[in-house]
């Protein structure tokens, strides 16, 4: 069993700077608990740790408390505290149903991931063999395996080994040196495409107002990890016995699209009884499967904010705000307005298309909500996506962003018949999401972030960094390339990183 | 480990250096070949430029 609660920032790092200690929480831990979680924000768990002991406070115990406190409960004997950041929606968390001073106790179904490896399903076999046979030696490339592993049936043995030698050979040539200048590649080998891309959006299919942004204006967007793309969208796999039926598709369509109130009655304000009637109109109902019981159980949780009074006779609903004022009329029409009744919410639209390749259906969404859609039963959780990077991150982890912006910009790039090598692509998104979140290239992120202080002037406004640095007495080690040049030394990369030592005079034989 | 070619770069230009400075040659050269340069990679070739890299301490 696990235990998750808030702490203060300072007192787990005081726990950090120790091997194992006493740690008396206000809150009782029931026993049997024998890891601990920590939040700081109550977002994201911080720390992880071992709970080894668990006792009781008793007046007079033995415990000695620089403050003497009474609403200790318990004794924990805590160790290997770790950091871990997980977002605590990844839980299953159970609350018990109290709530202690400032914590909570929490009691957490079994987190258990179903692994599955996606992408070694779909690789050759023989290739993969092939690789882990020679991968002592080299590393061969996927592709370069799918080759050889064909030649090898077809070769005989002598001569497949000496062409072995020789892939070996030239793999190690085209291998990167230490100290290459890679970004500086990266940057023109992505910049002088870039110039050639359109500035079009591509339309759906011509399917309703649908459309994706593509080209230069998404390329621009993935870079610079904005938090919603411009044209959120999402391609929504299902589970097999799903993806066949075109009925099947049109119901989970139907479940998808976020449906307000406004959508399936028309929502009428009478300004002198100062009330609001909604009125459903059924053919509307029928098409978006709503029922009159969905808008009642909808407004259900409103109470608060106005009164709800229902005419089985009429099938009508009369709303009063709580306040009669006009004010407060005005607000709750706008507040009824935008009411969702069912469906998931971000999903304006969904479409629902049959992939040629496979032949199975696939649902193509106008907004995204990775979350909501992941919930429903009928979808293919491993195979859906969305084009919004920061709702990977957040929901999939910093390794599913670094694949996302890797994908989505080699499609961008891809769809406009550029042919950019895929390793420029990955050296951007690893630089992207290294420190563990995603960081936009430029001012905001990697450029205006950088640890030299000259580096940083370098790049863009440059008093202010100069001056911020003279305030806070800031040291630059002098590690990069932008500061050794401005302060004339050779930089530290290709030949300028290379030490040279006298060896001494060589031996005559 | 064999060298980077960055490395050897680096190593072939000191020798190359010191060649044109007046240092002694330390294998027999061809009488037409003076360009230190070319002197520098020969004695690489051959092993006996006495100059290493050191990779400690970065």
């Amino acid at each position: 069993m696990i235990i998750i609660w808030k702490d203060k920032k300072e007192k787990v790092e005081d726990l950090l700077s120790r091997k194992s200690a006493s740690y008396a929480v206000d809150f009782e831990v029931p026993d049997g608990i024998t890891e601990g979680y920590i939040t700081i924000d109550g977002k994201t768990i911080a720390y992880r740790l071992k709970i080894t002991g668990n006792e009781k406070i008793r007046k007079g115990s033995k415990y000695d408390f620089e403050k003497k406190k009474t609403d200790l409960k318990r004794i924990l004997q805590i160790t290997d505290v770790k950091q871990a950041i997980i977002p605590i929606s990844r839980f299953e968390i159970k609350l018990k149903g109290k709530t202690f001073s400032g914590s909570e106790v929490t009691e957490h179904a079994k987190v258990d991931p179903e692994m599955r490896s996606v992408s070694k399903n779909k690789m050759e076999s023989n290739a993969v063999k092939l690789i882990e046979e020679y991968g002592g030696k080299f590393r061969i490339p996927y592709g370069l395996g799918v080759k050889l592993s064909k030649l090898k049936s077809e070769m005989p043995k002598k001569g497949f080994d000496e062409l072995m030698e020789t892939v070996g050979v030239e793999l190690g040539k085209r291998a990167i040196d230490p100290y290459e200048a890679v970004g500086i590649i990266a940057a023109q080998s992505i910049g002088e495409p870039g110039t050639q891309m359109t500035m079009r959006t591509f339309h759906f299919a011509g399917v309703r107002e649908m459309n994706v942004t593509l080209g230069l204006p998404r390329l621009i967007e993935i870079v610079d990890a904005r938090r919603t793309p411009s044209t959120p969208s999402m391609e929504i796999h299902l589970k097999p016995k799903y993806a066949s039926s075109q009925a099947a598709v049109m119901n989970i369509i139907k479940k998808l699209e976020n449906t307000t109130i406004n959508d399936v009655a028309d929502i009428i304000t009478d300004t002198v009884e100062l009330s609001i009637t909604i009125r459903p109109v059924p053919s509307d109902m029928k098409e978006r499967l709503v029922d009159f019981s969905d808008i009642v159980v909808a407004l259900e949780g409103e109470s608060s904010q106005m009164s709800v009074a229902v005419n089985e006779e009429s099938k009508e609903l009369i709303v009063k705000p709580q306040q009669e004022t006009f004010k407060k009329l005005y607000q709750v029409q706008e507040q009824l307005k935008t009411k969702s009744i069912k469906g998931v919410p971000g999903i304006k639209r969904a479409i629902g298309r049959v992939d040629e390749k496979s032949g199975e259906w696939l649902i193509f969404t106008q907004g995204s909500n990775l979350k909501g859609v992941l919930e429903i039963e009928e979808i293919d959780a491993y195979n859906t996506t969305t084009n919004d990077i920061t709702e990977i991150a957040e929901n999939l982890g910093i390794e599913a962003a670094r694949n996302a912006i890797f994908k989505e910009s080699l499609n961008t790039l891809q769809e406009q018949g550029l042919e950019v090598d895929m390793r420029h692509l990955m050296l951007v998104a690893d630089m992207m999401t290294f420190t563990g979140s995603v960081r936009a290239v430029g001012r905001q992120g990697i450029s205006g972030r950088k640890s030299s202080v000259l580096a940083r002037a370098a790049f863009e406004i440059t008093t202010k960094h100069l001056l911020r640095a003279g305030l806070m007495g800031e040291v630059d080690t002098l590690t990069g390339v932008a500061e050794n040049i401005i302060v004339g030394q050779p930089i530290t990369l290709g030949t300028g990183s290379v030490n040279l030592v006298y060896k001494g005079a060589p031996k005559k034989e | 480990m064999p060298l980077t070619k960055f490395e050897k770069a680096r190593i072939i230009g000191a020798r190359a250096l010191q060649i044109s400075m007046g240092a002694p040659v330390v294998i027999d050269v061809p009488s037409n070949m003076i360009d230190p340069v070319d002197i520098a990679m020969l004695e690489y070739d051959n092993g006996f430029v006495p100059i290493t890299i050191r990779k400690i301490g970065k």
